[in-house]
């Protein structure tokens, strides 16, 4: 199974995340495509929300004051 | 003063640092040939670990929806993650809901679920060094999950 390029979703996040954050405040924010959707307090209500509206399309879901993830414990093996 | 002493509900104690989950696939996700609604795993619990992790094979055997591509940092250095979306379900701990993973591409690996404190921020927590136990307990009396039955 591939993985998606999620790169147009991501863009507009990155562009639109100072007027989100201004607008709804730290929150998780939904985009198909380009397009922002919908923004809500738990990840939960966020890909609810997602499935119910957009099952058959491709969706980002992100926090937008949202720290790098740490996952310590996974090592990456040498080439 | 132990945090446990001022739980609501009941203190599940758990040997060792490792626990039974269930990775699902989304609520209400099309049937597919050879495709399971489900796996069961050991997880570690990982207080060092922001977010759930699981090992990409289980991310593709469940055909789990991409939402999301992250740089995470690990032990190893910055690594780029597709990030999917499920339900986890802990049935020791009564607790069942959507949750993100993040999916490292690793071909040798110890475990295949990560807990981490997306998860754990859920319960009050404790780990017991000379006993090797982990107790449990919610905050509050735990939500009712029956959205998630697929």
């Amino acid at each position: 199974m591939a993985e998606l390029d999620m790169s147009e979703a991501i863009s507009a996040y990155h562009a639109q995340r100072p007027r989100l954050l201004q607008e709804h405040g730290p929150s998780w924010v939904v985009f198909v495509g380009a397009d922002f959707k919908g923004s809500f307090k738990e990840f939960d209500d966020a890909a609810s929300f997602a499935l119910e509206k957009f099952s058959a399309a491709q969706f980002l879901i992100r926090h937008t004051e949202e720290h790098i993830p740490h996952v310590p414990l996974v090592v990456v093996e040498a080439a | 003063m132990n945090p446990l002493s001022q739980a609501p509900g009941p203190v599940i104690t758990i040997e060792g640092i490792v626990i039974d989950v269930i990775v699902h696939r989304e609520p209400k996700a099309a049937s597919e040939p050879g495709v399971p609604e489900f796996l069961e795993h050991g997880a570690m619990i990982d207080t060092g670990a922001s977010d759930t992790c699981i090992d990409y094979r289980i991310a593709h055997a469940l055909k789990l929806r991409q939402i999301d591509q992250r740089t995470i940092g690990t032990v190893g250095g910055p690594i780029q993650v597709a990030v999917f979306l499920g339900v986890l379900e802990i049935p020791q701990l009564n607790f069942k809901g959507l949750d993100r993973f993040f999916a490292p591409k690793i071909e040798r690996i110890n475990y295949s679920v990560l807990i981490g404190r997306s998860v754990l921020k859920e319960f009050l927590f404790t780990y017991d060094g000379p006993a090797n136990v982990c107790h449990f307990a919610r905050p509050q009396s735990p939500p009712d999950h029956d959205d998630f039955a697929s």
